[in-house]
């Protein structure tokens, strides 16, 4: 499959890709002279230097960076001028301090409109670590290995600027590994009767590390079995599957179409107009949809292909008249092609019966219940098991049932 | 699949109010709704125990740490009985401490909302999966950095030389010490959200800009002219004061009743949280009308960076028409007094069924000032622009219609078009496929077709229908570019949309030459004019109206590319639906 670059195209895509580091810096509560700054990379940053403004006025938000005991242990950000400034304040209470309380925070600076979701589980990490050090040997506490602390905010700031992952040695036992990982949108709900489609070669990342249901699942994507059919394939819950799907379209690894079938009816969206100011779409198009070792139509011709489908043809017509057998087309991945890169649309056929007629029809009280505008034939036939002509037969003949298409 | 459908611009889970009197505490004065729903909820757990030799780590780590957290919390419990314990700050002494809202003491909110510094003007804390904006105000010239005491001294001094303060100028010898406590120093409305992943930023920027602007600005002007806020303030505390005997819910319902800021709030939270418009009058002085403007359900999916501003605008044009989204009534109830007499003129007038073109005469205005006030009612969403409802129209059941509720939509339907059905029309304008009006208009309902024509307006208004056009688009054959590019293999399968006239390459202007060769003069002015609609973002009516040619007239040249297999008619519903 080569579609991955482009897939996203008609999507509302986005990935927090990390942002830039502009400072590092580590404060503590200090006893006489209250939030004090220790270290800071790079100099200057926090700190007023003779000939120089620092990024940020320190003192204006000390208060959010070393708090009262309440935003202890949370992820706290909070904005001055054009910098957003992130950490963990973290409060330990122990009677051997001098106030019977040492709180700290390693703080880092973004850009104020970074999106800083990506450091979140560093920030996180580090409280964490940097806690835990404290408790076992007092390392804040202790003047000698507090001072590795700008040595760590050092080798951060380079490292995770440059490779978005750091290994820092810390002392013979501990070390501390960050990695950045980038951030998607949650992903859309998955249902039984969506079909999923992979965007890159799953089996070429799956490792003995996986999740097993997941690899359960990935075996049986095919871009033609839809989800609850791989459920029972794989022999896994249904509930479990569509988890697993989730998971895989988070990552963008698969997206999810319909279930193609010649009853089938499509019909363009406005987001066609793309796809012809865009060559690279085009070439892609004419290399996914023809015929291995068969002789490519041009584009033109494809493109009247799908102008072509229209919302009153169904995809056995529309083969029929355009004589599409004979054009070296995989009519399957020619769809897929427009599904996918967001162009094309299903036309879902809903059957609708009437509250006022719901009574008088003799029809299967729990066939009835999902005839209310929610359910289309494809999520009906997959829930009840029937194939389309089934269930054609089985509505059509009763006249209180409307049918709208959307 | 790509049912966008109206994503919610905001994420705004609660207003909050806290204010601050010169040498005094910050005090928490109202939050709205009563109980704000939240997504994430902060687990609160006390801090460690003093006395006992086992550290804590006050730490709130997710995920994996989950675990562990509640051991730790477990063994504190167990090794201190008594759940509360001294505290460092001193906010907790107000007596409205004890409340627990968002995850935190209302008294600790007041305190961390207002800035002890006075330099913050757009204040952004995040914690956690919340974020709290606003713009907090600041009374005192004194800088808040240095020490209490000297700040109260100095308050003090101010107050016995401010000749320009109000109740100083009418009671003349109160005694000084009562003053500071009554004078605000700072309020700071604040507006909480929770955003999904990725979108805080965008989100916190049109909050800023569209909303708490304005409304902190309108706070602002009349608290320095009437001291409304502290008035307010004071009253809604003393509610609270003496709520002894009151349920949350009804304390809340005598709040609105009683003060007129804290319905302001409860109005411009319930606009915003729903993506819909505010109007509100502050103090009843102010008039400022709040939203969070969008134009179409698609624009966040637009990150591409050819698109400016305005390109999901739409365009208005005198051959199209104003549907309002609300009743006529409505919309001028909401309007000031002292709205514009050509605005009011027109939402009394107009119906989907007359061009805006016409209005001109009716009116006796500019069509100019026409565009502006349409405008402006597609902005405050009270109305959108639509294609004048012919029976010649093809309307098709909208992507983002929302149809689980099919059943309540149809009994709302049938008090407004008594004489259909709103399920038998949905399904007829499309079965067996998406047909003209006149075609699904009975013969016996061809005199009262304005019956269908209202319940097309009523679909449209509630989004669930969208018309169906025919976008003409004219490629220019691959083989025309062969001989600039050289012989690139992508030019042999790729196709382009045809250029305008004056972008054309030598190559295209030959091509198009060629077509009317040897035609009358008439017909090739007609090619020049009609070209540039052709590049697929114009639709067949609209091609016809704007230059006014028939239909005729118009397949005389799309017959001629039809004929050479460069013309393609694109059927949907545009991008600004």
């Amino acid at each position: 499959m080569s579609v991955s670059d482009y897939i996203r195209i008609g999507t509302d895509y986005r990935v927090g890709t990390p942002p830039r580091l502009v400072s590092v810096f580590f404060t503590m509560f200090d006893e006489e002279l209250g939030p004090s700054l220790l270290y800071e990379v790079p100099e200057g940053s926090i700190k007023p230097l003779p000939n120089s403004t620092p990024l940020i006025d320190f003192s204006s938000i000390s208060e959010y960076i070393i708090p009262k005991s309440d935003l202890c242990g949370h992820l706290v950000s909070v904005c001055t001028g054009p910098y957003k400034v992130m950490g963990v304040p973290v409060m330990i209470r122990n009677k051997k301090y001098k106030r019977r309380m040492l709180v700290f925070n390693l703080s880092f600076v973004f850009d104020r409109n970074a999106d800083t979701s990506s450091y979140e589980p560093v920030a996180r990490k580090i409280a964490r670590v940097l806690t835990s050090l404290e408790m076992e040997s007092d390392f804040l506490w202790k003047t000698e290995t507090r001072s590795s602390v700008y040595n760590i905010i050092e080798q951060l700031l380079e490292d995770l600027n440059n490779y978005c992952e750091c290994q820092i040695p810390i002392n013979e036992t501990n070390a501390l590994n960050l990695k950045l990982f980038p951030t998607y949108p949650n992903p859309q709900p998955v249902y039984d009767y969506q079909v999923p489609i992979c965007t890159v070669d799953l089996n070429t990342l799956i490792d003995m590390n996986w999740d097993i249901t997941v690899k359960k699942v990935v075996a049986h994507i095919n871009g033609v079995y839809h989800v609850k059919k791989i459920a029972e394939i794989a022999d896994v819950d249904y509930k479990l599957a569509r988890e697993c799907m989730e998971h895989l379209l988070y990552y963008g690894c698969i997206i999810m179409i319909d279930i193609f079938q010649f009853s089938n009816i499509y019909a363009v969206r406005p987001e066609i107009m793309r796809i012809i100011e865009d060559e690279t779409v085009q070439t892609e198009c004419i290399s996914y949809v023809t015929e291995p070792g068969a002789i490519p139509s041009p584009f033109s011709k494809m493109f009247s292909l799908y102008c072509s489908l229209k919302r009153d043809v169904t995809l056995k017509m529309w083969i029929e008249e355009n004589k599409v057998a004979s054009l070296n087309i995989d009519t399957r991945r020619f769809i897929t092609f427009g599904v996918t890169k967001g162009f094309l649309q299903r036309v879902h056929k809903y059957p609708v019966l009437p509250a006022s007629a719901a009574i008088s029809c003799k029809l299967d009280p729990h066939l009835k219940k999902l005839l209310n505008g929610r359910h289309h034939y494809d999520d009906i036939c997959t829930s009840e098991r029937y194939s389309t002509k089934d269930l054609d037969k089985l509505l059509c003949d009763i006249p209180e049932i409307k049918f709208i298409w959307k | 699949m790509h049912d966008a459908g109206h994503l919610k611009m905001t994420s705004l889970c609660a207003i909050l109010l806290v204010t601050k009197s010169s040498g005094g505490h910050g005090r928490f004065v109202f939050n709205y709704p009563k109980d704000p729903q939240r997504k994430h909820e902060i687990i609160d757990y006390t801090t460690g125990d003093e006395e006992s030799d086992a550290e804590t780590i006050n730490e709130n780590m997710p995920g994996d740490d989950a675990d562990k957290r509640s051991i730790f919390s477990r063994i504190e419990s167990e090794a201190d009985p008594i759940p509360s314990r001294k505290r460092v700050d001193v906010a907790s002494r107000n007596d409205d401490g004890d409340e627990i809202l968002l995850g935190f003491k209302k008294s600790y909110l007041a305190d961390f909302l207002l800035p002890r510094s006075n330099s913050i003007r757009d204040f952004q804390l995040t914690v956690d999966e919340m974020t709290f904006l606003g713009q907090p105000i600041s009374f005192t010239k004194a800088s808040r950095d240095i020490d209490l005491r000297e700040d109260k001294k100095k308050d003090d001094d101010e107050n016995v030389m401010d000749s320009q303060d109000i109740d100083q100028s009418v009671g003349t010898k109160l005694p000084p010490t009562t003053k500071p406590a009554n004078r605000l120093s700072h309020f700071h409305l604040v507006f909480v959200l929770e955003p999904p992943e990725l979108e805080l930023s965008q989100q916190v920027d049109k909050m800023f800009k569209h909303v708490i602007a304005k409304i902190t600005a309108a706070l602002y002007y009349e608290q320095e002219r009437c001291d409304y806020v502290r008035q307010q303030s004071d009253l809604i505390m003393q509610l609270n004061a003496a709520r002894l005997d009151k349920s949350p819910d009804e304390l809340m319902q005598l709040t609105l009743k009683k003060s007129t800021l804290a319905r302001t709030i409860a109005d411009v939270y319930d606009a915003i949280s729903t993506d819909s418009t505010a109007h509100v009058l502050v103090n009843d002085y102010i008039d400022i009308s709040l939203q969070i403007p969008s134009f179409s359900p698609f624009n966040q999916a637009d990150n591409r960076q050819d698109l400016d501003e305005y390109t999901q605008f739409p365009v208005i044009t005198p051959h199209k028409t104003l549907l309002l989204l609300e009743d006529p009534q409505e919309i001028l109830k909401a309007m000031p007094l002292d709205a514009n007499p050509t605005l009011v003129q027109l939402i009394q007038i107009i119906t989907p069924t007359q061009r805006l073109g016409d209005l001109i005469s009716l009116l006796d205005c500019s069509l100019a000032q026409i565009y502006r006030i349409v405008a402006h009612l597609i902005y405050w969403r009270k109305a959108k622009l639509i294609d004048v409802i012919t029976t010649k129209n093809i309307y098709v059941t909208s992507p983002s219609a929302d149809l689980r509720y099919l059943n309540a939509l149809a009994a709302d339907f049938s008090q407004h078009c008594p004489k259909l059905d709103l399920i038998t029309l949905l399904s007829e304008l499309n079965t067996p496929a998406p047909s003209k009006l006149e075609d699904i208009i009975p013969i016996t309902f061809k005199e009262q077709k304005t019956i269908y024509f209202d319940a097309i307006a009523y679909l449209l208004r509630k989004g669930l229908i969208v018309q169906l056009h025919a976008y003409i688009l004219v490629m220019v054959p691959p083989y025309i570019h062969m001989g600039k590019q050289g012989s690139h293999d992508h030019s042999k399968i790729i196709s382009t949309p045809i250029s305008s006239p004056e972008q054309a390459s030598e190559a295209e202007r030959n091509w198009l030459n060629s077509i009317t060769a040897g035609k009358p003069e008439e017909t090739r002015s007609l090619f020049d004019r009609l070209i540039q609609y052709f590049n697929g973002h114009h639709y067949l009516e609209e091609i016809l109206l704007q230059e006014n040619i028939s239909r005729k007239d118009l397949r005389l040249v799309t017959d001629r590319f039809e004929a050479l297999n460069a013309l393609y008619i694109l059927w949907h519903y545009g991008t600004g639906y």
